[in-house]
């Protein structure tokens, strides 16, 4: 049985060493409103990737990956525990990312990035972290934090990969952190199946994919609001790193249903009325 | 050593997990569709064979199996001797002190030299808290394609492709691979991998024509960046869902904390009940983490699983899929919860719940005063 370290002996101290953390965010089609107005059709794009095709792009559809929100508030709790620390957000995708990135600015990010890729069409796991190692191959980054997945192609791979090609540690799914220095290592303990928790000292620079619910992200503050609007988002072409693809999507389709579910039919009584004969029947109900 | 299908195992203190046992099966079926052999790996700490002597950086491998009384850190020479019979596939266990806490660099470190000398044509995971956290890095590392979640697959022309699914279980992808190893991550419900597929798939379809071979390795720590500190158990594991013959859970389509109440009071109407729900509520605050269901939270199997406002993600799925019956509602006819559901609602929530409290309600009046 191991005994597991006081919490107490992990607080975290004053310094004047730097710390350079970069989130990265994806902005996500919302699957809630993209169902309700009936958009999009997800259709086989042609050749590499299928697309999200928008019969008329409407911006409301799209919004900041809800994991990569745990991430950003995740530095952001960092930065306030050290004297010299900077928090970088990037994304990577068409124009529109832009939004994800002010909303990253607004909850009090420093510096945006922007990686422009114009084709709106989605990349399998190992083109993104290609084109994000390739874009952070000469940046110094100690921390690079993420959201545990995507809620849209719900990978929960590219942080792995980007620390893969940087040849950087990794931890998942992780549900509590301490940066025990600015120099390292950060203590973390990572969510496995079931609930249990298994805890790590890694040393700097590591790649960190945050759990939902790790923390309550913050509402962007009025102040941090107006200040956003005049900072700029740096735009660089993503297109000279894309690499040679490993995978290819070649159809895409509607979860076929099952067979065995029945429908209940009629107003919500009748609905009412039946879940309650088939509960009774099957004896729930009690006597 | 030779498999044109690698599956890596995990195991506890009973053995291999499930979720392993399951990856065996679907291997096994990848295998006979391939014709190709099967092999397994399982990484761990297993103490009587590191009392071996080992030399060099690498492993050294044990020709007479060093087991003794059978127990290895869960992993039994009897066990290994089983499942090679089984699914007619040669095991090789990897050794070391280093192993016994997981970590991913750790595991990368112990597997990818076996895997770059294997080179086979699948490296096959289970899809779990381990198997997703390590298998990008070890496709990385093996300059392998990588498809994670994978819940079937098909043969076309001589073509493997796989499936995978992706906005909350709603659409479903198909991909090929276009580069050699490919690293899959397997889910525990993937088609082939129900405990009545033939675990024995695979041995009608072996070229190598010869008995399976168990063979050890002790393998010796490399440096890494990762410590492992210990573990820990899931924090307040209390709330008992096991005596309660429906379990209705709430989801993020409940729409706010205040619906809970509605849940809580749908639940009441039977006799034995418990009230749990999906991540999602509880990441709002609307729910304590114990009630949670799915992949980090409990795995329950009630007689009746009401599911209210639950769209039927993977993640959620694993913790309730066995459940006897299932009842979904929701007002998203698309709602995955439905493909796995037996009985199906398609209204809201607000009308529903309201509407069948307010029947029983009336009911119960009638047999006071009818």
């Amino acid at each position: 049985m191991l005994v597991f370290p006081e919490r107490d002996k992990f607080e975290t101290q004053e310094s004047n060493l730097s710390v350079k953390i970069l989130v990265c965010i994806k902005q996500i089609i919302d699957p809630e409103l993209a169902e309700l107005s009936g958009r999009p059709e997800i259709k086989a794009g042609d050749g590499d990737a299928f697309s999200f095709a928008m019969p008329s792009p409407d911006d409301n559809c799209y919004r900041l990956n809800p994991f990569d929100e745990y991430a950003i508030e995740e530095a952001l709790r960092i930065r306030d525990c050290f004297a010299d620390v900077t928090v970088d957000a990037l994304s990577l995708g068409p124009g529109r990312c832009r939004r994800v990135l002010l909303r990253a600015l607004e909850m009090g990010a420093n510096n945006a990035t922007l990686l422009h890729l114009d084709r709106p069409a989605a990349l399998t796991p190992f083109e993104t972290a290609s084109i994000l190692a390739g874009y952070l191959r000469d940046k110094a980054y100690d921390l690079i934090l993420t959201g545990v997945m995507a809620e849209d192609g719900m990978n929960g791979q590219t942080g792995q990969l980007v620390a893969a090609l940087l040849d950087m540690p990794c931890a998942t799914a992780v549900i509590s952190e301490r940066l025990l220095s600015p120099s390292g290592p950060v203590y973390v303990e990572r969510e496995e199946d079931g609930g249990d928790r298994t805890a790590y000292e890694i040393s700097l620079p590591v790649v960190l994919t945050i759990q939902s619910g790790i923390n309550r992200p913050r509402y962007p503050a009025l102040s941090h609001v107006l200040r956003a609007r005049t900072q700029e988002i740096v735009t660089l072409d993503a297109t000279p790193l894309r690499p040679v693809t490993r995978e290819r999507i070649i159809s895409v389709s509607r979860t076929e249903s099952s067979a065995t579910c029945t429908f209940l039919t009629g107003t919500p009584v009748d609905k009412a009325r039946q879940f309650l004969d088939f509960c009774r029947q099957k004896g729930f109900l009690g006597p | 050593m030779k498999a044109g299908i690698v599956v890596i195992a995990e195991t506890s203190t009973d053995g291999l997990t499930p979720a392993s046992r399951g990856a065996i099966s679907f291997a096994g079926l990848l295998a006979k569709s391939a014709g190709e052999d099967m092999l397994l790996l399982v990484p761990g700490h297993f103490p009587d064979i590191n009392q071996q002597p080992c030399h060099g950086a690498g492993a050294t491998k044990h020709e007479s199996p060093p087991f003794s009384k059978g127990g290895l850190g869960g992993f039994s020479q009897k066990e290994a001797g089983e499942i090679a019979e089984a699914a007619g596939c040669d095991v090789t266990v990897l050794s070391g002190k280093h192993l016994s806490a997981y970590s991913a660099e750790a595991w990368m470190d112990a597997l990818s030299p076996f895997c770059r000398e294997i080179n086979p044509l699948f490296i096959c995971i289970p899809h779990t808290s381990r198997g997703w956290d390590y298998g990008p890095g070890l496709a990385i590392r093996l300059d392998a394609s990588l498809i994670g979640a994978v819940d079937g697959y098909r043969l076309d022309k001589g073509n493997f492709s796989f499936k995978r699914s992706f906005l909350k279980g709603q659409w479903q992808m198909e991909i090929i691979p276009e580069k050699w190893p490919v690293v899959l991550t397997i889910l525990p419900e993937a088609k082939g991998t129900e405990e009545t597929a033939p675990l024995a798939a695979a041995k009608s379809a072996g070229k190598r024509g010869r008995p399976p071979r168990i063979s050890f390795f002790s393998v010796t720590a490399k440096d890494n960046r990762t410590k492992p500190m210990g573990r820990l158990p899931a924090p307040e594991t209390a709330y008992d869902f096991s005596e309660a013959e429906v379990i209705v859970a709430a989801g993020k389509g409940i729409g706010a904390a205040e619906n809970i109440d509605l849940i809580k009071r749908l639940a009441g109407v039977f006799p034995k009940s418990a009230v749990g729900c999906s991540r999602a509520v509880c990441d709002l605050g609307w729910m304590e983490y114990r009630r949670q269901i799915g992949m980090t939270g409990r795995t329950v199997a009630p007689s009746l699983y009401i599911a209210c406002g639950i769209s039927g993600a993977m993640p959620h799925l694993a913790g309730m899929r066995n459940s006897r019956l299932i009842i979904a509602v929701n007002r998203d006819k698309n709602a995955a919860i439905f493909n796995i559901a037996h009985l199906g609602v398609v209204e809201d929530l607000l009308t529903f719940v309201p509407t069948v409290l307010e029947l029983l309600e009336n009911e119960r009046q009638e047999n006071t005063y009818g």
